[in-house]
C-alpha cells in the first residue's frame, strides 16, 4: 500500500519504514499537528510575563503598582505564584524602589493582555503588610476577569 | 435522601449555627451570625434595630406577629487571600419566609475591604428585612410585583436627621429606570410590560435576565403610585390593606396616569423637597448626584440645616461633597467663602467629626482644595484620625505620600513629623 505523502521536506517524500509507523501515518500526522497546534498554546500562556510598568501612577510613597503585559490569562494560582516570586526576587519585603528610606506597605500587580486582538484587564494581585509583629507582606485579594 | 438533607438543615438550625460562623450578635430586631470583624457587622446590627423600628411603627399591626429574624452574613472575609471573579456576583441577599431568615453573601472588594460596608449592600439587607416585617400582611402571597414594590418602597427609608424612620417621596433608582426606559421603549410598549409584570408568575418575575432590575422599577413605580391614589385612609397601613384588595385588572387601571406621573425629571423632584425640613437632607443627597446642578442654592439648604441642627456633621460632609464636586456649579467667590468656613469648622471639629468628614471627601476631582484642613489632621493626638486622613489625602492630592496605617498610628513621631513637614513646604509652593 502507498504511503500518502503527507509529511515532506523539499521534494522529497518521508517514507517511513517502521510497519506500525506506515499503519498509522495518518493519525500520527494528525497527532503531530495537534500536537504543534497545543505546543503553540502553551507557549502563548506560558511565555515569561513581562513587567510594562512600575509605581508610575499611584499617589502614594509606600504603594509599589507594577503593571504586567501577558500573552493570555492565567489561573488564579497562577497570578499569586507569579508575583510572589516577583516580591521574592526583586526582595519589596525590605527595598522599596521608588523611596528605598519607607518600607514598602501595599504591592498591586495589574495584569494586562498584549495579544493584538484583545489588549483588556486580565487581573489584579494585592499584598499588603501584616499588622502583627513579623510585618511580613501578605497576599490580600487575587481579583480574575472571565476567562481566567 | 431528602430526610438526609432536611437531617443536617434541622441539625445545622438546632446548633445556632455556631458550628458554622463565630459570632452570634444580638439586637431587638433579630439575631446575627456571622465571620465578619465586628467594623463590618456593627453597621449591620445598628439597621437591623433601626429599620425593624422603624417598619414596625409604620405598620404597627401588620408587623403585631412578626418574629425577630435570623441573619446570615456569609462571604469571604476581607483580607483573607481570597480570589474574586469579577464576572460573579459581587453581593447577593436572599430572605425565607419558611426558615425565618435572611441570607447576604458579599466578596472583598477590588481594594481588599469588604462588599458588605458599601452603603448598596445595607440598602439590600433593608429590602430584605422589609420583605420579613411585610410578609404577614394579608394578600400580598404570590403577588411578586406587590411583595417587590412593598420591599423596595421601604428599602428606601432613611433617617431624616433625627434617629426616625422616613419614606422618601420617591426611590431615585427606579423613578430613574422607568423614566429612562419610558422613553426607550415608549408607552405602549411600556403598558406591555407592566401588565407582564402584574400577572407574571414567579418564574417569569424572579427570571434571571437582564429585565430583572425592570420588573423590580415596575413593581415600586406600581404601588408608590397607587399608595398616593388608592381611596383609603390616610396612613400607610391602611393604604397597604386598600392596595392589597385590588385585583390585577384593578391594579392596571391606573397604568396610564402612572405615566403622567413619572413625566417629571428627578432633580426637578428632588427640588421640591429641598425647603421641607424632614426631607431636606434626602433631596440634597439625592441632588449631590445629579449633574449641572447650581450648588448656590444647595448651600442655602445646607446653611438653613447648620442653624437649626445639633448634628452639624451630615451638612460639613455636605459641603465638602459640594466643593470637591466637578459635577456642580458653584460661583468661584462663594466656593472660596464656603471652603474658609469648612477650614474654620475643622480647626474646632472633635477628632471623631473629623473622620466622619475625612471619609465622606470625594476621591480626585476638586476636592483638593481642602488639603490644608486635612494636612493639619496629620498632626492630630488622634491615632485613628491620622491614619485616615493621610488615606484621605492620597486620595485627593497629586502629593505622593505614606499610607501605611502602622506608620501613621505608631510609628516614630520624628519621622511623621518629616513627612508632615513635606506636606507644608508642597502647600506653600
Amino acid at each position: 500500500m502507498d504511503i500518502a505523502p503527507a509529511l515532506t521536506c523539499g521534494s522529497t517524500a518521508f517514507k517511513p519504514k517502521s510497519p506500525f509507523a506506515k499503519r498509522n501515518l495518518r493519525f500520527l500526522t494528525l497527532f503531530l499537528l495537534l500536537a504543534c497546534f497545543c505546543q503553540a498554546g502553551c507557549v502563548s500562556l506560558r511565555s515569561p510575563a513581562q513587567v510594562t510598568g512600575e509605581n508610575s501612577w499611584n499617589r502614594e510613597k509606600d504603594v509599589v503598582e507594577f503593571s504586567i503585559g501577558l500573552n493570555g490569562p492565567m489561573s488564579a494560582d497562577e497570578y499569586l505564584e507569579w508575583t510572589q516570586r516577583h516580591l521574592e526576587k526583586n526582595q519589596l519585603a525590605t527595598k522599596n524602589p521608588g523611596f528605598p528610606e519607607i518600607p514598602v506597605y501595599e504591592v498591586r500587580y495589574y495584569f494586562f493582555s498584549r495579544e493584538r486582538s484583545f489588549r483588556g484587564y486580565l487581573g489584579t494581585v494585592l499584598w499588603r503588610r501584616a499588622e502583627d509583629p513579623t510585618g511580613n507582606l501578605e497576599h490580600v485579594t487575587t481579583i480574575v476577569q472571565r476567562g481566567s | 435522601m431528602p430526610h438526609r438533607i432536611w437531617l443536617c438543615l434541622l441539625i445545622f438550625m438546632g446548633s445556632g449555627c455556631s458550628v458554622v460562623y463565630d459570632h452570634r450578635l444580638e439586637s431587638s430586631g433579630g439575631v446575627l451570625f456571622s465571620n465578619h470583624p465586628q467594623e463590618v457587622t456593627d453597621p449591620y446590627m445598628n439597621r437591623l434595630s433601626w429599620a425593624s423600628k422603624g417598619i414596625r411603627q409604620q405598620l404597627p399591626l401588620s408587623t403585631e406577629g412578626v418574629r425577630p429574624v435570623t441573619v446570615f452574613l456569609s462571604g469571604t472575609p476581607a483580607d483573607s487571600g481570597t480570589v474574586i471573579r469579577r464576572y460573579q456576583t459581587g453581593f447577593a441577599g436572599w430572605y425565607s419566609s419558611l426558615l425565618n431568615s435572611i441570607w447576604l453573601s458579599g466578596n472583598p472588594d477590588d481594594d481588599g475591604t469588604s462588599i458588605l460596608l458599601k452603603s448598596e449592600s445595607l440598602q439590600t439587607f433593608q429590602h430584605e428585612l422589609a420583605h420579613h416585617m411585610t410578609s404577614d400582611i394579608d394578600g400580598i402571597q404570590r403577588r411578586w410585583w406587590l411583595v417587590e414594590g412593598i420591599a423596595c418602597f421601604f428599602e428606601g427609608g432613611f433617617d431624616p436627621g433625627d434617629g426616625g424612620f422616613s419614606i422618601p417621596p420617591i426611590h431615585l433608582k427606579f423613578y430613574e429606570k422607568c423614566r429612562r426606559e419610558l422613553r426607550r421603549r415608549g408607552r405602549q410598549q411600556f403598558l406591555i410590560d407592566l401588565e407582564e409584570t402584574v400577572r407574571g408568575n414567579y418564574r417569569s418575575f424572579y427570571s434571571t435576565d437582564s429585565e430583572l432590575l425592570y420588573r423590580y422599577a415596575l413593581s415600586w413605580a406600581l404601588f408608590w403610585h397607587l399608595a398616593e391614589t388608592v381611596p383609603a385612609e390616610s396612613d400607610l397601613e391602611s393604604r397597604i390593606r386598600a392596595i392589597s384588595k385590588l385585583t390585577d385588572d384593578q391594579v392596571l387601571a391606573g397604568s396610564e396616569s402612572l405615566l403622567d406621573r413619572l413625566r417629571k425629571s428627578t432633580t426637578e423632584r428632588l427640588r421640591e423637597h429641598l425647603n421641607n425640613p424632614e426631607l431636606r437632607r434626602w433631596a440634597v443627597d439625592g441632588m449631590l448626584t445629579r449633574y449641572r446642578i447650581n450648588g448656590n442654592d444647595l448651600l442655602e439648604v445646607l446653611k438653613l440645616d447648620l442653624e437649626t441642627s445639633s448634628d452639624p456633621i451630615w451638612a460639613w460632609c455636605s459641603v465638602s461633597k459640594l466643593i470637591g464636586s466637578r459635577g456642580i456649579r458653584l460661583t468661584s467667590s462663594i466656593r472660596q467663602e464656603w471652603i474658609g468656613r469648612f477650614n474654620s469648622f475643622m480647626t474646632e471639629a472633635t477628632p471623631k467629626q473629623k473622620i466622619t468628614i475625612c471619609e465622606e471627601i470625594i476621591p480626585g476631582s476638586r476636592s483638593f482644595l481642602l488639603t490644608d484642613s486635612i494636612v493639619d489632621c496629620l498632626e492630630s493626638a488622634d491615632p485613628d484620625l491620622r491614619v485616615v486622613a493621610a488615606k484621605t489625602l492620597a486620595s485627593i492630592s497629586r502629593q505622593k505620600t505614606i499610607v501605611s496605617p502602622h506608620f501613621w498610628a505608631n510609628g516614630d513621631p520624628a519621622l511623621r513629623s518629616l513627612e508632615v513637614q513635606s506636606w507644608r513646604d508642597y502647600l506653600q509652593d
